[in-house]
């Protein structure tokens, strides 16, 4: 069965699962109707580079994947309406990233995705060779009406990877699924950015799969106007010895909402765990909204340590009279706070040239949060 | 206790059961005439027959829920219940009157010794109706009413009318539209403006027939600046076929009232226990429900306040043990509809021998609900690799001044601990059974220090041989 008879064979996701609960599969479909399979208007522009400007270097290669690739790297359940809707949409094509084992970058990777026209989508396959150490950002622009992202792969044995994808799309409804298995001792930051696109939906999951695997997911979100923002990460415990911690930040203001779940999963056996999941929403305008709905599932009482909590609020009065009474006006202020707020996670994605581009990237849009 | 039934109950003390003597029991199976035979037999007002009868349909109409444990739900046989059993022609209010086999039942689980010693009030209910009832008669006397729910519905038809239904209705969910349709039992308490009951009033509830379906229905209403604190206990026999308890609770608690509902839930593991509680609080009211969920075959239960008046408090403390075969759902939730006003959720859990714990919560704030708190702390102890710990939390917050904070935490005993109570000459489940009842510390010293000891003690049984 090709992709697009998968996708159609596919019920309609139940509202009341707690994933489409907060952003129902009708709201983020290209056309609203689950039985339509628009036309795809193509794949987005993508370039390879390193973040200062100069060419991938050998050992990274960005190529159209084969058949083989795509059953070796797909991750998601078949069964899983998003990602098989954007495989039918990308016509059972992939693109794959592949670092040979052993490769390591010094600058970080950029690899630039500008989404344009009605219906635009991407499968994106990565394959992190053992022992490899790098930093990949992922940066999406561009104005297409809808644009989803799949990006499945491996994280080989003890490779270290910081992957941060930026959020940058302008008026998009956006659909993104990611899923990634971590290997024996291999390592990952996964960090979120998130400044554009209309309403996005991210299901993000990732899943320990060999020992000593570790995983820090870091959620920087900023939400203006009425921008709509869901999402769900999962991290599954499989393996013994496992180490994962999420810490999401949100910050939201006008008339938007932001949407933060989480499910942490620890399977039966998955001895010496260690989870935790934290989510802080900064409110800065009496119509925001956010919610927070951090789950936990242990089938393991081994376990090093499971936890989860949710902190939501406004900016903290005396902090402003504080700032205030060094000589910030009130905006300056509030920017300070809010890029603080940010900052605490956004510095935690990767090394310190990395922090710095993110850093210049989100500060363009604090000043209208700030107001 | 024969040999035979003491192998069947095992460690559970209140497994027991007495042969079933019974005036009036109806056929197993539920139908538009059962409930109108239900209401018959009580002499109902026709409003009261007509909500059954719609909550009936209701109940008919609707689907089984879709989460929490579907399996379990989906297992239980709705034709193989009992829905009415009589066992005596009305209550008593004097302990005497009470025939002898029900006397001989609850003196087994110390309920006059506690009501001479320390309650202001007794309810006991014996399958489908409360066969005695007392309160002291200095309560009685500053109009303190305290009645079983059929006795409140002929004597306060107008009261009853009132707020029946009206923080839970029917529609509610399917099992409050079971409840509405075959209702019998419970409690109706009304305490009058400004008074303070200083002693518990309790009520117990004792399922003893097979196949049994307990459906009573409570209503609390504090008035202005009145206090109550009500606790409730049940059990049920060990049988090989399952029973169905289905109550429904309100509350309401009107401008600067108190409220402590204290629910000890000790079912047998044979019991499906499918509660909706809710209470609604006004101005500068408050609400607490203290909860233990330790018996019962699968507990789906999520006591809730609605926060309607400005600087009201709604509190849930509650604790579960799941062991083998059971499922303790449990939760609680919270509604912010009103500025200033705060809540507070502490949830504890054990699960060992293959038991699942799920906390299953709630918070809204609503968009005009300004300065709101709010703060869930979910903890939860596995004491084995076949035992399993969930968290639903959920939370709503449209008001950016609300301050919510939500924690939870799953681990197992600390070997650390048991070592060094070992140490300190300690054996091994003593040591644990300390770490458990430390573990719920918080709950425990809410209770009367009669229900904490027996706490405590049931607890340490469960604990026996749970390390190695």
């Amino acid at each position: 069965m090709n992709s697009a008879a998968v996708y159609l064979a596919l019920p309609e996701p139940d509202r009341a699962k707690h994933l489409w609960r907060y952003t129902p599969w009708h709201r983020i479909h290209p056309t609203g109707k689950h039985g339509d399979l628009p036309e795809s208007t193509g794949p987005p522009t993508l370039s390879l580079s390193l973040l200062d400007g100069e060419a991938a270097p050998e050992g990274v290669t960005l190529t159209s994947a084969t058949p083989e690739d795509i059953a070796e790297l797909c991750c998601t359940p078949h069964d899983d309406v998003a990602s098989t809707l954007i495989r039918a949409l990308s016509e059972g094509e992939a693109v794959i990233l592949r670092v040979d084992r052993t490769t390591i970058l010094d600058q970080p990777l950029l690899l630039d995705v500008n989404a344009e026209g009605e219906v635009c989508s991407l499968h994106l396959l990565l394959d992190i060779g053992s022992m490899a150490e790098l930093e990949l950002v992922t940066s999406m622009s561009g104005n297409a009406g809808w644009f989803g992202l799949l990006r499945e792969g491996r994280v080989r044995a003890g490779a270290h990877l910081n992957d941060v994808v930026v959020n940058r799309l302008g008026s998009t409804h956006m659909l993104r699924v990611d899923g990634i298995q971590v290997e024996r001792d291999a390592q990952v930051r996964a960090g979120v950015v998130g400044v554009g696109a209309k309403r996005a939906k991210a299901d993000l999951r990732y899943e320990l799969t060999g020992p000593g695997a570790s995983i820090w997911v870091n959620g920087s979100v900023t939400s203006m106007g009425k921008q709509h923002n869901d999402h769900h990460i999962e991290i599954l415990h499989v393996a013994r010895e496992t180490f994962s911690r999420l810490a999401w930040h949100s910050a939201c203001g006008g008339r938007s909402r932001t949407v933060g779940t989480g499910m942490l999963r620890i399977v039966h056996g998955a001895k010496g765990s260690d989870a935790a999941q934290l989510f802080h929403n900064l409110l800065l305008s009496k119509d925001a909204e956010a919610d927070s709905i951090p789950e936990l599932e242990v089938l393991e009482n081994e376990v090093v340590g499971c936890g989860h909590g949710t902190a939501s609020g406004p900016i903290d009065e005396d902090q402003i009279f504080y700032l205030q009474s060094r000589g910030f006006s009130i905006a300056g202020a509030r920017a300070v706070i809010i890029t603080a707020f940010l900052n605490a996670t956004l510095s935690a994605m990767g090394s310190e040239t990395l922090h710095r581009w993110l850093n210049d990237l989100l500060s363009s849009g604090l000043p209208d949060l700030a107001m | 206790m024969s040999e035979v039934a003491r192998e069947a109950v095992g460690d559970y003390k209140a497994g027991w059961h007495d042969p079933e003597q019974s005036t009036i029991r109806f056929d197993a199976g539920l139908s538009e005439q059962v409930v109108l035979d239900i209401s018959a037999i009580k002499d109902e007002p026709k409003w009261m027959t007509d909500i059954r009868v719609k909550a009936y349909h209701h109940f008919m109409e609707r689907p089984m829920p879709t989460w929490g444990s579907t399996e379990l739900l989906n297992s239980i046989d709705f034709d193989k219940i009992c829905y009415f059993l009589r066992t005596t022609d009305g209550a008593a209010n004097d302990w005497d009157d009470v025939p002898e086999d029900i006397k001989r039942t609850f003196e087994k689980l110390g309920i006059p010794e506690a009501e001479q010693k320390w309650l202001g009030g007794v309810s006991s209910q014996y399958e489908s109706e409360v066969v005695y009832h007392s309160i002291r008669e200095d309560l009685e006397e500053q109009g303190v009413i305290f009645l079983d729910m059929d006795t409140g519905l002929r004597e306060h038809e107008e009261t009853v009318k009132k707020y029946f239904c009206s923080i839970i209705p029917y529609q509610d969910n399917k099992f409050s539209a079971l409840n509405t349709a075959v209702w019998s039992g419970g409690s109706f308490i009304y305490v009058p403006k400004g008074v303070k009951v200083e002693m518990p009033v309790q009520a117990y509830f004792r399922i003893n027939a097979e196949n049994m379906g307990q459906f009573e229905r409570t209503l609390i209403i504090a008035d202005e600046g009145s206090s109550i604190h009500y606790v409730e206990g049940c059990t049920a026999p060990t049988y090989s076929s399952d029973s169905l308890h289905s109550a429904v609770v309100e509350l309401i608690a009107m401008p600067g009232a108190y409220i402590r509902y204290t629910t000890i839930q000790n079912w047998s593991n044979n019991v499906y226990n499918l509660v909706t509680k809710r209470g609604v609080a006004y101005e500068n009211s408050t609400i607490e429900w203290i909860d233990a969920n330790i018996g019962s075959k699968l507990t789906m239960k999520y006591p809730s306040v609605i926060l309607k008046g400005e600087g009201a408090h709604g509190e849930v403390i509650s604790v579960a043990y799941a062991g083998e075969g059971m499922h303790q759902d449990a939760g609680a939730k919270m509604h912010h509809l009103a500025s200033n006003t705060t809540s507070k959720i502490l949830s504890k859990s054990i699960t060992k021998d293959g038991g699942r714990g799920s906390y299953r919560g709630m918070v809204t704030v609503s968009k005009k609900a300004e300065n709101c708190k709010v703060s869930v702390v979910c903890d939860a102890l596995i004491l084995d690799g076949k035992s399993r710990s969930d968290t639903y939390p959920t939370m709503e917050i449209k008001n950016p001044s609300c301050r919510c904070e939500h924690e939870a935490s799953v681990s197992k005993v600390s070997d650390d601990q048991v070592f060094y109570l070992m140490s300190r000459g300690h054996s091994e489940d003593e040591a644990l059974a300390l770490i458990v009842n430390g573990f719920f510390e918080p709950f425990v010293r809410t209770l009367p220090m009669e229900y904490a000891v027996e706490l405590n003690k049931l607890m340490a049984l469960e604990m026996e041989g749970s390390i190695g």
